[in-house]
């Protein structure tokens, strides 16, 4: 799984108000290389939660990501920005959460995720 | 081992008689022969028979679980045509409208390994053509049923064109920017090549284990998740640019579980789709109804959550070729107007099924935002109309020849 994916997701067990960001805990991270597309970053940008997606960054051990979100302005003009949008690529496209687990914020319940594949289903009491 | 074999006219309840469609043909000894230890584990416990057969009332499956809320463990129940296992059974199947008897119950310890051998056996009974007759789909699509999947290129280049359709009906911009899309019912991700091959990214989400590993195994492009689409989706408010999901949805129909209700499922799904999707976006779904009732019973969960859209048929009259979508737009124009269904608060608001309930509806359109879209367009002019006729030949397809009357302008009264 990666960190876009990561990014939208929320544990949506009955009850509960605020499942995101789900906390990581990585066992094993790979990275693949993917084709740079500024044009998909910058459509994604204003979904993506920025301090959730630096938190997960530095979980998976990439720390290159600005604290602070960067403004949209820099993202739409970013020619002479191209170093952003590359770090941004790498964490949303490229690093991989192969073994581990996602916790969920307010439960603490653990979806573990093998092969890369978050398991998401819920007990029936989580219905 | 030797079974007392008796066969019961079932006195088919006229009004709505729930069959399920039966190979009546040998399935007695091969059963019998395949799985032999399972045959000795039937249980004799009249309870779960009870319990299976009030369960069965809604869903009309071969075989699905039961939970013995007693001990705590699930049972995988099935019928047999012509098997008449146990006689105390018998009457009340008749009585539920089957023409099937014959019912075993299996305990399960280890529902995976046991499902192994279970699920073969039924394919092999050929008990009903419909995979979701047969078992659960996490059951159903086990590792064998999801490698003969991707390995048979008629259901590859099947699944691949179904998607490119749905593809084609999600209607996303034409400016080569990618976007992000969901597969539900991804499988092993024949669909998601389709939605890669287009440039786009996606999430996939199966509840079957099996498949999901077959779409490593593949190397597909997108993000996999093992989910329930039932459960509802966990996905953040309006992230996703469009939806697609093949053959997948009426599986949704079926009670798996002595604790599912399909309305209920329909409803979550539906509803957490609608809220993970941008506004604007649409969600297309190739589905396979089972009948009318369950057409219906999709088309107005969609509705009641909150989507616009209906039913696009290709190939009405061709019994083979027909193939369905349900196309879905979430909120881009007011539903307000027009919209006699929404707020009505009532859940079992069966006005819906008036328009059309005759089966015969090509596209169903609900005067709902679809229709709006369309005049608000300008529509796509002659130069996208000979793009897509040429896309469409070089796939092969039987298109019409070009044309003055091509993409013509019609009168406005048309
Ligand atoms: C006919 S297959 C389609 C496979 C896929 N679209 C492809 O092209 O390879 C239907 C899929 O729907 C999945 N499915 C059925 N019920 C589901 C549910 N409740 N939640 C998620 N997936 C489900 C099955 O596991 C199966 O993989």
């Amino acid at each position: 799984m990666r960190l876009i994916t990561h990014n939208m997701l929320s544990c949506n067990i009955k009850g509960v108000t605020n499942g995101f960001p789900l906390k990581i805990e990585a066992e094993k991270v790979i990275e693949k290389e993917v084709d740079f597309n500024p044009e998909f970053l910058r459509h994604m940008f204003a979904k993506i939660e920025w301090k959730a997606l630096v938190e997960a960054a530095r979980s998976l051990g990439y720390a290159e990501l600005p604290e602070d979100s960067p403004d949209a302005t820099a993202i739409e003009s970013s020619v002479d920005d191209e170093s952003l949008l590359k770090k941004l690529h790498h964490a949303l496209l490229e690093l991989h959460l192969e073994e581990g687990a996602l916790v969920c914020p307010e439960t603490g319940r653990k979806f573990p995720v093998n092969k890369g594949i978050p398991n998401m289903l819920l007990h029936e009491d989580e219905v | 081992m030797n079974l007392p074999v008796r066969k019961v006219t079932a006195d088919v309840n006229r009004s709505q008689p729930r069959r399920v469609d039966v190979n009546t043909e040998p399935p007695f000894l091969t059963l019998e022969k395949l799985i032999p230890q399972l045959l000795k584990r039937q249980s004799t416990r009249g309870q779960e028979h009870e319990r299976y057969l009030r369960f069965r009332g809604q869903s009309g499956r071969c075989s699905e679980y039961v939970s013995d809320h007693n001990s705590s463990r699930d049972f995988l129940v099935s019928v047999f045509p012509d098997v008449n296992i146990k006689p105390s059974g018998e009457s009340s199947l008749a009585a539920s409208g089957f023409i099937a008897v014959g019912l075993f119950v299996l305990p399960l310890r280890n529902s995976v390994a046991q499902s192994c051998r279970i699920v073969p056996a039924l394919k092999t009974l050929k008990m009903s053509t419909r995979p979701e007759l047969l078992a659960p789909p996490e059951i159903f699509y086990d590792d064998s049923e999801a490698r003969k999947y991707t390995s048979s290129s008629r259901i590859v280049e099947i699944q691949a064109r179904l998607s490119e359709r749905a593809l084609e009906l999600l209607a996303l911009p034409e400016d080569d920017v990618p976007r992000f899309l969901l597969d539900i019912g991804c499988g092993s991700g024949l669909s998601g090549e389709t939605i890669s091959e287009n440039g786009h990214q996606w999430i996939g989400l199966d509840i079957s284990a099996s498949m999901l590993n077959v779409a490593v195994e593949r190397e597909v492009e997108g993000d996999l998740l093992l989910g329930d689409m039932g459960q509802g989706l966990g996905l953040r408010a309006g992230v996703i640019d469009g939806a697609i999901s093949i053959s997948a949805v009426q599986w949704l129909c079926n009670a798996d579980k002595s604790s599912h209700e399909p309305r209920l499922r329909l409803k979550a799904f539906f509803g957490s789709l609608y809220r993970c999707l941008s506004r604007g976006a649409r969600a297309v779904f190739q589905v396979y109804p089972e009948s009318i009732a369950q057409r219906e019973l999709i088309l107005r969960q969609a509705l009641q959550a909150g989507f616009g859209g209906g039913l696009v048929v290709d190939y009405p009259h061709s019994t083979k070729k027909r193939k369905e979508f349900l196309v879905l737009t979430c909120g881009s124009v007011p539903t307000s107007i027009n919209d006699g269904h929404k707020g009505s608060g009532s859940e079992d608001d069966d006005d819906d099924s008036e328009d059309e309930d005759n089966g015969m509806v090509c596209v169903s359109d609900r005067n709902r935002p679809r229709k709006k879209q369309r005049t608000n367009k300008k529509g796509k002019g002659r130069e996208w109309v000979l793009r897509k006729k040429e896309q469409s030949r070089r796939k092969g397809n039987d298109v019409p020849a070009d044309s003055k009357y091509t993409a013509r302008k019609r009168k406005s009264r048309f």
